[in-house]
């Protein structure tokens, strides 16, 4: 009987404690009766998922019960899976990653309320943060990021998660600082004065210095100086940085090339409006000292460039430009002794701008060897007699040169090697156009060097059928053709 | 039993010849086509413009194939000039002067599909594509650096250097073959593949003539193609008919069976001249004689023995009446002395130097140098060289005789010749005629590379061989007349051959109506052709 008692008593007395325990745990219910349901998360939570069923199994509403029934089967299983991986761990990281998803997604569906046992829970931790390891060796930060975030949510944190949290940190901070760089530079190359923009450069790459300085501090104050992420993404910004340089040395290489197509062109420069063709000796020779005073300043330009920016500038390039200023000095300086035979000039009719044309001048990306010179440009209204043109080669002795006139109709235009008086002389001249050759509305002169031995071609244009004509005189290397 | 058996045998006899004759009488013989009649030596290799080609190939791509642009001859002058063909129009454009805009003809192939301009970029990468080995790979890679269709009907043509048009046009006389044939789109690899194979002797173009029949060995037909952009051809078929002997060439030309001879030889011309309704055009060809030298043969592997051989020969009295003609070009290295003077007199290039030319007391001491004084040697020659070969054999060897050199001078048969020299190797000189070449000799190197497929020589030389793949790239013309030079000069420094001439050609033709030949290229004017009195 006594034994029956003292039975019944402990019975009670630990009822009254399962009372009191589940209401401290319940939160709100506290207070309130325990539900079936409270009762089986207050049994997974402190003893372990298994002891819920007794619980979960009287639930009346079939679909809550079902559910959580499910979650301890769904554990059982997903817990027997785990161990067999810890046991056995996947050879691949991919595999290993994999598995690691699927259990963590299984773990991570049960309700809010119901806690990863914390033996589970340590081992997933362990196995969040060596997937992470392997991710951040891979360079995939952002995936790393959230695999660790979301482990320490649900299995709480670790020794092994805490360094990683913080080497993720600081990996993140590179890559914002690397997007604010890439602005930067995106907003530099919109800039369209040329000094500004060099200066936009050389902000980037101070800017990316002291980033990368404060960033590795951070880095090594965290005992993070050996993260193989952390040294790939700051050799990455110092990639970048070196880049930056390199596009701000080829900004200021390209401005020093610019320097020779501009003094070439400066010098192939055709009067405005309606001035090609009309104007007087006077107007000539001004026009050609315009010329030469542009040419200089473009030279003194680039002189100051070459200044400012000593380290950069390609020496080659340099001489190069000298010796074309050098040679279009001298070319301007025939030009100009030309036009000054003023009684001769009066004579030869309208002058083709520019004057003088050849190799000596070519159009811009023009390479070594194959070159054609910038167009020398006529243009006119007939309205009565033909036109007379004349102007200037210059071809290197031996070379082997064609003049080529392309009109913009098909008139049939005449080129001589002397002057041609205005028509007087005409009759005893030998028109040099290869007609052999002739094609579509162009007129070749071949071997021009050697039929032109004056440096002076004089172009008739007929009338034609419309009153108005444009055409154009083009040095070409000569090629070879096969036929047979 | 003797009778019996004999009575077989007859009666079997008896039995054979009928077969024969039944088989004669009912076999479907094919009955050669009727039409203007050109006599050959030799007949197509091949029909697709693209591949290496035999020299009646290249003769016959101009009947059956256009180009964006086409040589024709100027019926009055004999000059030739470059015209829009497949390409209605071309301009250049006026900024960079490097691309070219080709708006296409509406123009059909053979089969009455539509070209197009994906035809024309087929065509061109099909002519760099490395696998087919076109002779025109590196000289159109040397100009042209891409080919995109623009539209339909819109080719862009996009050149590596600024290039003037009456540069550009003749670089387009590519010949434009179709992207799709047989209903299946070709490889761009047209040396294997079923359909790639069959286009090469059925082949499709847009040419003035269809390829009607081929009977391989005897003739190929060509038929006028009604739809040709400038007119219907006047004759309504052309004949390529194998006849290899000269002198048969010649009697058949003679009996009227024949109507044009390409092949002939500078002594027919009187024999010619006296038969009614004939034409003979004449023209410079890209050809020339030489006596090529075996170096491997014992007796000229020494460099002194073989520039001896050249250096001994006063080559206008080869030939009396011939040699010394003033049309005739005396050559004293492996290009034509022409060369510069034909295709670019403009330029006042400096000839080829001349080092190799009559200097008999110089001959003698290389040829005492040498160990070929007093020496004997063969020379060989071919049939289809004919009386000319005989003549100019026998000057050779009396010349020769001067540095103590006996040659005795041997016609074989073409096929013996073939494979003592070509295929063998086996033989000491052998006078050789060589053409196919176009203006600029550019197969020249098939002659002197190490591999070369007519290395006969037997010389290797590596320097030569990188010289002539620097030549095959440059199309710079004062880069390339310094290269010619280099390569001038390297093979002379060699001795491979003898050097003899270039004479002036003649081309036959009877009951011919609007045949005009001035070049290596005699179909240039073939739609205009038509058979007398029909």
């Amino acid at each position: 009987m006594n034994k029956t008692k003292q039975l019944t008593y402990i019975g009670v007395l630990f009822l009254i404690l399962v009372f009191l325990v589940s209401c401290a745990t319940t939160g709100k219910k506290r207070t309130g009766k325990l539900t079936i349901l409270d009762k089986g998360i207050s049994a997974w939570n402190k003893q372990k998922p298994e002891a819920a069923r007794h619980y979960w199994s009287q639930l009346k509403d079939i679909k809550q019960r079902l559910a959580y029934i499910g979650y301890i089967d769904q554990y059982k299983k997903t817990t027997t899976d785990l161990d067999d991986i810890v046991a056995s761990p996947p050879k691949k990281e991919s595999k290993y990653l994999s598995a690691y998803r699927t259990l963590h997604k299984t773990y991570a569906s049960f309700p809010a309320t119901l806690i990863v046992p914390k033996k589970t829970a340590k081992k997933m931790a362990v196995m969040a943060s060596g997937r992470t390891r392997a991710l951040l060796d891979k360079n995939k930060i952002d995936m790393a990021q959230k695999i660790i975030t979301q482990a320490t949510e649900l299995y709480g944190q670790t020794k092994q998660t805490k360094p990683l949290l913080t080497e993720i940190e600081i990996l993140t901070e590179y890559k914002n600082t690397e997007k604010a760089i890439d602005s930067n530079i995106r907003k530099t190359r919109s800039i369209e004065n040329f000094y500004d923009k060099i200066d936009g450069y050389e902000r980037v790459i101070i800017s990316i210095r002291k980033d990368r300085e404060e960033l590795k501090k951070r880095a090594d104050d965290a005992d993070l100086e050996e993260s193989k992420p952390i040294a790939y993404i700051d050799s990455r910004l110092k990639k970048k940085s070196q880049r930056v340089r390199l596009e701000m040395k080829r900004t200021l290489r390209e401005r020093q090339y610019s320097f020779k197509d501009r003094i070439g062109e400066e010098f192939a420069r055709v009067p405005e409006g309606g001035k090609l063709g009309s104007m007087s000796l006077k107007e000539t020779l001004a026009f050609q000292k315009e010329i030469k005073s542009n040419i200089e300043t473009a030279y003194k330009e680039m002189e100051a460039f070459n200044r400012r920016y000593p380290s950069v500038i390609d020496k080659k390039m340099l001489r190069q430009v000298e010796a074309q200023k050098k040679t279009l000095d001298g070319k301007i300086a025939q030009v100009e002794r030309e036009i000054r035979t003023a009684r001769d000039i009066a004579s030869r009719g309208r002058p083709v701008f520019p004057l003088m044309i050849g190799l000596f001048n070519p159009e811009k990306g023009g390479k070594k060897g194959n070159k054609k010179s910038r167009p020398a440009h006529l243009r006119g209204t007939i309205k009565g007699n033909s036109h007379y043109w004349w102007g200037m080669v210059s071809i290197p002795k031996k070379k082997l040169n064609d003049l080529v006139i392309t009109m913009k109709d098909n008139r049939p235009i005449k080129v001589f090697g002397e002057n041609t008086k205005s028509g007087r002389r005409i009759k005893n001249l030998g028109d040099l156009v290869n007609r052999s050759y002739k094609t579509g509305y162009s007129w070749p002169v071949l071997n021009a060097g050697n039929q032109l031995p004056s440096g002076k071609y004089y172009i008739v244009v007929p009338k034609g059928t419309k009153l108005k004509y444009e055409g154009e005189a083009v040095i070409y290397s000569s090629f070879i053709t096969r036929m047979r | 039993m003797v009778i019996k058996k004999k009575k077989i045998i007859i009666i079997g006899i008896v039995g054979i010849v009928i077969a024969g004759l039944v088989m004669l009488l009912f076999f479907p013989w094919e009955k050669a086509p009727e039409g203007i009649v050109i006599g050959s030596s030799n007949l197509p290799d091949s029909l697709n413009p693209i591949l290496e080609q035999n020299t009646p190939a290249l003769d016959a791509n101009e009947l059956v194939f256009d180009g964006l642009v086409n040589f024709e001859v100027d019926p009055e002058s004999g000059k030739i000039g470059s015209e829009f063909a497949i390409a209605e129009n071309i301009e250049q454009d006026p900024e960079t002067k490097k691309i070219y805009t080709a708006t296409l003809r509406q123009v059909n192939w053979h089969d009455g599909t539509p070209v197009t301009a994906n035809d024309v970029v087929f065509s061109y990468k099909a002519y760099v594509e490395p696998a087919n080995k076109s002779p025109k790979r590196e000289y159109l890679l040397s100009f042209i650096e891409d080919v995109k269709a623009i539209d339909h009907k819109t080719v862009q043509l996009i050149f590596r250097n600024p290039i003037p048009p009456f540069r550009a046009y003749p670089i387009l006389t590519f010949k434009i073959i179709p992207e799709t044939y047989n209903g299946k789109k070709l490889a761009f690899n047209l040396r294997s593949g079923e359909n790639e194979r069959l286009f090469a002797v059925q082949p499709i173009g847009t040419g003035p003539f269809k390829l009607a029949s081929w009977e391989i060995g005897k003739w190929l037909s060509f038929s006028a193609n009604p739809g040709y952009f400038k007119r219907v051809p006047a004759a309504g078929t052309l004949i390529i008919r194998k006849s290899i002997d000269p002198v048969i060439r010649l009697n058949e030309f003679r009996k009227g069976r024949i109507n044009l001879i390409l092949e002939t030889s500078p002594l027919d011309r009187p024999k010619i001249e006296g038969i009614s309704g004939v034409d003979i055009n004449w023209y410079i060809p890209y050809a020339f004689y030489q006596v090529v030298i075996n170096s491997n043969s014992p007796l000229f592997n020494n460099v002194f023995a073989r520039q001896a051989l050249s250096t001994c020969l006063d080559r206008s009295t080869l030939v009396p009446n011939v040699t010394d003609r003033k049309n005739t070009v005396l050559n004293y290295g492996p290009f034509p002395s022409n060369l510069f003077t034909l295709n670019m007199k403009e330029y006042n290039i400096d000839p080829l130097e001349d080092t190799m030319s009559y200097d008999i007391a110089r001959a003698q001491k290389l040829a005492v140098s040498g160990g070929i004084n007093e020496k004997g040697a063969i020379l060989l020659y071919p049939d289809s060289l004919g009386e000319f070969g005989r003549q100019l054999s026998e000057g050779l060897v009396k010349q020769f005789a001067k540095i103590g050199l006996t040659v005795t001078a041997k016609r074989t048969g073409d096929q013996v010749f073939n494979r003592l020299v070509f295929v063998e190797k086996n033989y000491e000189l052998a006078l050789i005629y060589c053409d196919g070449f176009d203006n600029l000799y550019s197969d020249l190197d098939k002659w002197y590379r190490s591999d070369g497929m007519y290395n006969i020589s037997g010389i290797r030389d590596h320097k030569l061989d990188k010289l002539f793949e620097t030549w095959n790239k440059t199309v710079i013309m004062h880069n390339w007349t310094n290269v010619t030079r280099q390569i001038h000069d390297r093979i002379l420094s060699n001795a491979p051959a003898v050097y003899l001439c270039t004479l002036e050609k003649d081309v036959y033709s009877r009951n011919i109506k609007n045949i005009v030949i001035s070049s290596d290229n005699p179909f240039l004017s073939a739609e205009n052709w038509s058979l007398a009195g029909l």
